[in-house]
């Protein structure tokens, strides 16, 4: 136990103290993460509210997959993405293997599922009178389609929240498909792996640390976001 | 005899193998209270739903004629019946039996309505809405946090606000007390007066419909079984089931 | 009438011929076709280097230190400043003193070791060679001289101090051999290759980095060396490294998919198979560590009076104490086996046998914890045992079977032609020559007492043969 508090102590002191190649790696796993979930979102949003309306031959089935992808285990994902972006695969053209964009495509094949996943789920559980609501009062497919999602909001602050959390916090992905190199593809889940293998175990706490402010952090604001989305919409009522 | 506004010619709805209306003839005419009584189960949530276009019917035809408005006819099966029924939903509204509101405040929803159907916001318009079914203290408060009664008269300031053709009750009085009856018979009534809307109430309330309507229209397990004026309705019932269940003697 | 003419047109040219001649120096006699003309005009130009009064050039002759010192201090227009000379032989009254004192503060020049200077003896091509690359800030170390050098037929009578100076600027185009191909490296230097030196030194740009990506294992990437000789390289050759540290077979298994361009491991049968089958352009030795058995300090079944490897692994099964595998198919896992092999006996399933699946920090962890045995690198070792992480003791060390080679591969570019053969290559060449192998031979000494590492490249084997 003794070594346990020795390394937290060290953990904040080294956070205080500013350490570049922490920070580095706090920047490239946020910058990494963020834009892992920019795409998503605009890919799973849509898609996830489209499959909550549609019906067609295959739906359950796609569900299915989609539910199973939601708990992909993160290795394996980054284990195609190397096997898509390697040399001798597919897309080995583009270079991207070893760089911070193939953490990013890792990440997104994590995140996708899940937002699509927990939208679609998060609809379902809206009653659908508020599509019809709106649809008796005049409102297109797609005005009611939104004022459903409105109504899912929480729901799909939760996909976002867990999305974010299950990505930023991954690390089998980010260190095949990156390659963990220096200043270059470090995040600071594949600087945590390093530490630990090293048994440079308070460094490695201290970067936990780190991960769990930063996540603290991002949801926070993203709770607060929510919240004053409400209160401003209805602010510009007033006018 | 005005020509009537809505012509309905053997409508026919059927659901998992189960027919819910059955040739159904009937005529709306405008400055009416038209009310369609009949026990649970009998389809008249789903003729109004049809009506007001939520919903589409199997067979039979629908024939919307709105003064300044061209005729349109929907033929059913309709391939498309959502899109062609659209220039329709200007003049139709229909005010659900379960009360449904949009999260937010009371403003909020009527600001979702009125975005809607392109009504320029006017905070006095809405004030005066809200002051006329007696809710305007409740102008800023959480509209999920309302009662029964209070989002039923919230579903009552929408219509007023969009000011529809033909508008559609169903069973308004599951959710409104007595008084909340009373303001709202109140309101239609004078609101017909003012304008030539038409109203399409539908409920099992005998007393009601005495009350209120115009006409009487009574539905059975999907048929239309009789249609007449109210008086005549209520003294002279030309069927016996009709008879029976103005007695409360139907069997079940 | 046409007398006044005369004089008037006379005096006007005159008056004309004065102006014009006003920035050019007029061309000297004796560069007129010189292969440095222009080289030599230029730097008159710029005031760097002046023709002699009689209106020579004298481009052939030799240089002293102090003309040297001083023709490189007026490229730069340095400021005066006030640090006092070391030199036996250099006084204040000197012409070039302020010039040399400039340069010295500069750290361009050393002096020799008896404290003098003797700045009119004539400046050496190598010894220039060495200013310059201290003006120039290079960092030599990381030069593969082994290419310069191939048309250099004279390069062992290089100084050792001037070897890899003269192969960097050799690299960078900025000096060159004589048309016979060789340096002469103790020749003296002339004013007019002086010229041509120092005007490439000025006209030098660093050229844009170009990126490899280095395959290694973990351990070879955790034993620090990497973050010692790779910097050295990448300074030298403008390059950035970008290291992929993972196991053996994944180690291999980049470089196989083309995602590597150059690749260092120590597992020699998996070696051969990746140059058997193509992948590699080229093998070298590069070094050798050896791995030792560790285990408890308290060592309570006497493994520790085993009389060799074999025995020792013999008699861990025997009295069945825990022994971690590293079970990753990495090089100290191939080895493990080997030797367990040459021992009669198959640990698998044996419930005294831990294989952990993981690198060799991990493992040495886990040994800690359990207090249990298992066989590691030593440099691992070394440097977890100096941090205190782990209270073990090496049981066994020094059979030939535990010795540890290293080799490095390019990846061949006939296989994948997108790979950067050329700075593979050049790494390939650093890793394996003299100094390279130097600096591998020093890594660990000051920090762990002995070094980590042996040097064992063939070249640099060659070179103490021919010391001695």
């Amino acid at each position: 136990m003794n070594a346990f508090w020795q390394g937290l102590n060290e953990a904040i002191v080294m956070i205080l103290r500013g350490d570049s190649a922490t920070y580095e790696a706090l920047f490239l796993s946020l910058q990494v993460t963020v834009y892992a979930l920019f795409v998503s979102s605009v890919i799973g949003f849509p898609l996830g509210i489209w499959l909550a309306f549609s019906r067609f031959k295959f739906k359950r089935l796609v569900m299915n997959l989609i539910f199973t992808f939601m708990g992909f285990p993160p290795v394996v994902a980054g284990l195609l993405v190397y096997l898509m972006l390697s040399r001798s695969g597919p897309l080995g053209y583009l270079q991207l293997l070893f760089t911070p964009t193939a953490m990013v495509l890792a990440q997104i094949l994590l995140a996708l599922p899940v937002i699509i996943g927990l939208t679609y789920l998060g609809i379902q559980a809206v009653d659908t009178s508020v599509w019809e609501l709106a649809y008796t009062l005049g409102a297109t497919r797609w005005q009611a389609g939104w004022m459903l999602f409105r109504e899912s909001r929480h729901a799909i602050l939760g996909a976002l929240i867990t999305a974010f959390g299950a990505a930023i916090s991954e690390v089998g992905a980010a260190m095949l498909v990156g390659g963990n190199i220096e200043g270059f593809t470090r995040s600071l889940t594949t600087s945590l792996m390093l530490e630990t293998r090293q048994g440079n175990f308070s460094r490695a706490l201290a970067l936990g640390l780190i991960l769990l402010l930063v996540s603290f952090f991002v949801n926070a604001f993203l709770v607060l976001y929510n919240q004053t989305q409400g209160i401003k919409h209805h602010a510009r009522a007033l006018d | 005899m005005p020509e009537p506004w809505i012509k309905i010619n053997q409508l026919t709805r059927r659901y998992h193998q189960k027919t819910v209306l059955h040739e159904i003839n009937l005529e709306i005419f405008p400055k009416e209270v038209l009310t369609i009584l009949g026990p649970n189960g009998a389809g008249k949530t789903t003729l109004l739903r049809i009506l007001s276009t939520l919903e589409k019917a199997d067979s039979g035809k629908i024939l919307y004629n709105f003064p300044g408005q061209k005729p349109l006819t929907l033929s059913f099966p309709e391939k498309d019946h959502r899109r062609i029924s659209d220039p329709l939903r200007p003049s139709l509204l229909y005010l659900f039996q379960k009360p449904v509101v949009f999260s937010g405040s009371v403003l909020d929803n009527l600001l979702f309505s009125a975005r809607f159907r392109h009504i320029p916001v006017d905070r006095t318009k809405i004030e005066h809405v809200l002051e006329k079914v007696g809710i305007l203290p409740l102008l800023h408060q959480n509209a999920r946090s309302l009662s029964g009664g209070e989002v039923s008269r919230l579903a009552l300031a929408r219509a007023f606000l969009i000011e529809p053709a033909v508008l559609f009750l169903d069973e308004p009085s599951a959710n409104l007390d007595p008084l909340g009856m009373q303001m709202l018979e109140n309101l239609l009534l004078d609101w017909i007066h003012k304008t030539d809307m038409a109203i399409v109430l539908v409920t099992q309330d005998l007393f009601e419909a005495k009350r209120i309507s115009d006409r009487v229209a009574f539905l059975l397990n999907g048929s239309l079984i009789e249609c007449h004026p109210k008086s005549t309705f209520f003294s002279h019932p030309t069927n016996n089931l009709t008879k029976q269940f103005i007695q409360g003697s139907l069997p079940v | 009438m046409n007398k006044r003419w005369f004089a008037i047109s006379c005096a006007f040219f005159l008056v004309f011929s004065l102006f014009t001649q006003s920035s050019a120096a007029p061309t000297l006699r004796d560069i007129k076709n010189h292969w440095a003309k222009e080289y030599v005009e230029r730097a008159i130009d710029q005031g760097i280097i002046t023709g002699y009064p009689d209106g020579t050039f004298q481009p052939d002759r030799a240089l002293s230190r102090a003309e040297f010192a001083t023709i490189l201090v007026k490229a730069d227009k340095l400021p005066s400043t006030d640090k006092p000379l070391p030199f036996k032989d250099v006084n204040t009254k000197f012409w070039g003193y302020e010039y040399i004192q400039k340069a010295y503060a500069k750290g361009w020049i050393t002096g020799f070791p008896d404290g003098t200077f003797k700045p009119d003896n004539p400046v050496t091509r190598e010894q220039a060679a060495v200013i310059l690359a201290k003006k120039m800030e290079a960092e030599t170390r990381g030069v593969a001289y082994q290419l310069p050098y191939a048309n250099v037929l004279d390069k062992n009578n290089i100084s050792e101090w001037a070897f890899t100076q003269v192969a960097w600027l050799m690299q960078e185009n900025i000096i060159k051999g004589t048309p016979a191909k060789t340096f002469l490296p103790q020749k003296s230097l002339s004013r007019a290759e002086s010229v041509v030196m120092l005007l490439n030194v000025l006209d030098y740009k660093t050229p844009q980095a170009k990126s490899m990506i280095l395959s290694t294992t973990t351990s070879t990437y955790d034993s620090g060396l990497l973050n010692v000789l790779i910097p050295i390289y990448e300074a030298s050759n403008h390059v950035k490294v970008k290291i992929i540290s993972v196991g053996t077979g994944q180690a291999i298994a980049t470089a196989k998919s083309g995602d590597a361009d150059c690749i260092l491991v120590h597992d020699r049968p998996a070696e051969d198979l990746f140059m058997k089958d193509g992948y590699g352009s080229y093998r070298l030795d590069v070094m050798y560590n050896d791995f030792i058995l560790i285990g408890p300090a308290k060592d309570p079944k006497g493994i520790l009076s085993s009389s060799n490897i074999i025995d020792a692994f013999k008699k861990i099964a025997a009295t069945e104490s825990t022994f971690i595998s590293r079970g990753d198919k990495s090089g100290t896992h191939s080895k493990e086996l080997s030797i367990w092999k040459a021992a009669g006996i198959d640990p698998n399933g044996q419930p005294w046998y831990v294989s952990a699946g993981q690198g060799m920090g991990a493992v040495l962890l886990m040994a800690h914890e359990k207090q249990a045995y298992t066989l590691t690198d030593r440099a691992t070792f070394l440097k977890y045992a100096k941090d205190k992480k782990i209270n073990l003791v090496i049981i066994k060390e020094g059979s030939k079977e535990l010795l540890n080679p290293y080799g490095i591969m390019p990846v061949n570019p006939k296989k994948f032609s997108h790979v950067q053969y050329d700075l593979a290559n050049k790494l390939c060449l650093f890793m394996t020559g003299v100094p390279g192998q130097k600096l591998i031979g020093e890594y660990g000494v000051k920090d762990f007492g002995s070094p980590l590492f042996f040097p064992d490249s063939l070249e640099y084997k060659e070179y103490l043969k021919n010391k001695k």
